[in-house]
């Protein structure tokens, strides 16, 4: 399944990729709970943006604004190129969506529900065969054309959609977290798949997930947003290293976090120190870094180290993940790749290097729930 | 001892379900093929009284057909429609779509009676179509439309419809595009058990005709009516053999359709 896309058929996709703009976006529902506050967004020409956040936060309500589902409240436009679609359903917007649960017209054969949008725009029926078989060949089912939907596995019915979005050349293709009924390691080939074609398409795709691997994995850039706001838009990287605040920071990946006095260019608490050089002396400081980033040192180094003792550890095959108790709340979570066997109770030291320390820009972190 | 007691209590059941459910139709099939249902099954069969109640109430039997597929016709092009509207009505979540599904039900609710005495008093007084057999379709639409209105309902409910029409819709399927290729295509088990039902319901319905009826409009229940009140037993006997006969396969197919519809539905 995730042979190398074959790079002799010809690309479905003709048009020139698209930007898209929504201006002060808002949406309140029936209700009177707002969805989603103003909101202004740039989407590039071939870009894929993957919208990110936990359920609720309005990522959907987003996706759909783009797509013509829903309509901005009163104020909010939503610009393709230089067209102001907003007044436009979706079915004038010639757009392609890719749902969760495939919804593939069970009443057609795999061939009949990639043509129908083909068939509503009188393609001749000759053509749309021909069609057909390029956008099989495309998702690697050839052959496939003639089976009906129930007969299919999940991986297959979204590969179908997929074909059945870009058969009709879509200026911008929509995807509702298209892997999240999928089994974990179907979704990592589709995944990949999924990566290969956007790329060769060249086509602006916007993807809305809550998995932050996904996100990272798929997203030229990345709008991870909570409770109706874009907390931050950046590349995978600089949403990975640089969180703007504490939700994306936990949201994101896992993140230790230590508060203590600042003392000679370290952060320094009861259980040891981690380097920060930016610390004034005797400010007080939260620093966070990530599991991954923590080496573990003999006891006997002096620095700026950590030492607690291990609470319980988990055998990942790859890695290890410790978790240690440095006499906080919550204790550190560390990851290595080093072969070695922990034991609870045992007491380690811990390092982590100055490049991997993060401090949240503005206040001391307040002390907020992890997710 | 306590389970050959309960096995007792269930054959107890199962006769009385038989004396109550099945005696009095066998009877009364054997007394329209019996030549004098008096004297006894020994008086020998025949297919005299058959023939008689084909004679005399044919137009009643093709009046009723007439009736049941008129009232289909309009309870499809009213109740589908309707029922997609009730199902996507502001999300389909919306209390006033509630409402009107049970309004719908009243003329169910109500005795038939007054439902056709309503319908005589507010429109009675235009002859011809008091005379004519429209007006008894009126009656029996008003009658059946919950029970195509309802099947229809409950399939758009239970498949993902609304996702389907959103992605017919996202490849430019305009609005009577995504019904007639979408909706309609992947309801029709719910239109077909409805439309069973309807038929079923309309060629046995008596309170509403028998109170709209004339005697140029008079249809297959209410003819039963009449002959058994002005018949020989045999022969009230042989029209109800002629009416069980129409009514069965229909029945049959409905069950058939019901099981259907289930696997269907899990997809």
């Amino acid at each position: 399944m995730s042979q190398p896309l074959n790079s002799t058929s010809p690309s479905p996709i003709s048009a020139k990729p698209l930007s898209i703009r929504l201006v002060q976006c808002a949406k309140t529902f029936g209700n009177g709970a707002p969805a989603l506050e103003p909101i202004d967004l740039e989407i590039h020409p071939g870009e894929t943006l993957v919208l990110l956040g936990p359920s609720g936060c309005g990522k959907t309500t987003t996706l759909r604004l783009i797509a013509g589902l829903e309509f901005p409240d009163a104020g909010g436009r939503v610009m393709f190129g230089n067209d102001d679609v907003t007044d436009l359903p979706i079915e004038k917007r010639g757009v392609g969506m890719v749902f969760q649960n495939y919804a593939l017209f069970p009443n057609m054969t795999v061939g009949e529900n990639i043509a129908y949008g083909l068939k509503i725009r009188k393609m001749p029926a000759s053509e749309r065969l021909a069609k057909i078989e390029t956008l099989l060949e495309m998702v690697h089912l050839q052959g496939l054309s003639h089976r009906r939907i129930d007969q299919l596995s999940g991986g297959q019915k979204q590969r179908v959609a997929l074909a059945r979005a870009l058969a009709v050349e879509p200026k911008v293709l929509l995807l509702d977290e298209p892997l999240t009924a999928l089994d974990a390691k179907l979704r990592e080939t589709l995944r990949a798949d999924l990566n290969q074609l956007l790329r060769k398409l060249g086509i602006t795709a916007i993807y809305v997930t809550h998995d932050q691997g996904e996100a990272m994995a798929l997203g030229d850039r990345v709008v991870v947003m909570e409770r109706g706001k874009i907390a931050q838009i950046g590349s995978p990287q600089d949403i990975y290293y640089r969180p703007v605040n504490a939700f994306v920071a936990d949201f994101i990946g896992t993140m230790n976090r230590v508060t203590g006095v600042g003392r000679a260019g370290q952060i320094s608490f009861s259980a040891g120190a981690v380097p920060m050089a930016s610390v004034k002396d005797n400010q007080t400081m939260t620093a966070m870094f990530r599991p991954e980033d923590v080496d573990i040192v003999p006891l006997e180094t002096v620095g700026a180290e950590i030492f607690g003792d291990v609470v319980s550890t988990f055998f990942m095959g790859d890695r290890t993940r410790l978790l240690v108790d440095i006499g906080d709340e919550t204790p550190v979570i560390v990851e290595t790749r080093r072969r070695g066997v922990w034991h609870a109770g045992e007491r380690i030291g811990l390092r982590v290097p100055e490049h991997a320390v993060m401090q949240l820009p503005g206040k001391p972190w307040e002390g907020e729930e992890r997710p | 001892m306590k389970q050959s007691f309960r096995f007792y209590l269930q054959l107890a059941f199962a006769l009385l379900v038989c004396a109550f459910l099945i005696v009095p139709v066998v009877l009364s099939m054997l007394a329209g093929v019996t030549e004098n249902f008096f004297v006894g099954l020994s008086s020998g069969f025949t297919l005299r009284w058959v023939l008689q109640v084909w004679d005399t109430y044919q137009m009643t039997i093709w009046r009723s057909i007439v009736i049941a597929l008129a009232c289909l016709a309009v309870t499809l092009v009213a109740g589908v429609p309707l029922a997609y509207m009730l199902a996507r009505y502001k999300g389909g979540n919306s209390r006033l779509a509630r409402v009107f599904e049970e309004l719908l039900m009243m003329p169910v609710a109500v005795p038939g009676l007054a439902t056709a005495l309503a319908l005589i008093m507010a429109y009675g007084q235009y002859r011809a179509f008091r005379g004519s057999l429209l007006f008894i379709l009126v009656g029996h639409v008003l009658f059946t439309l919950p029970f195509m209105v309802r099947p229809v309902l409950a399939v758009m409910q239970s498949s993902q419809l609304a996702v389907l029409e959103e992605a017919a819709a996202s490849l430019g399927a305009s609005m009577s595009q995504r019904f007639f290729g979408v909706v309609i295509p992947n309801v029709m088990s719910g239109i077909l058990a409805g439309a069973l039902m309807v038929v079923t319901l309309s060629v046995g319905e008596f309170n509403i005709t028998w109170m709209l009826h004339t005697p140029l409009t008079m249809t297959l229940p209410v003819g039963l009516a009449d002959s058994y009140a002005s018949m020989r037993l045999e022969v009230g006997s042989a029209y109800t053999l002629i009416f069980l006969f129409m009514i069965i396969p229909l029945l049959i197919a409905m069950q058939w359709v019901t099981q259907t519809t289930r696997a269907r539905v899990r997809l």
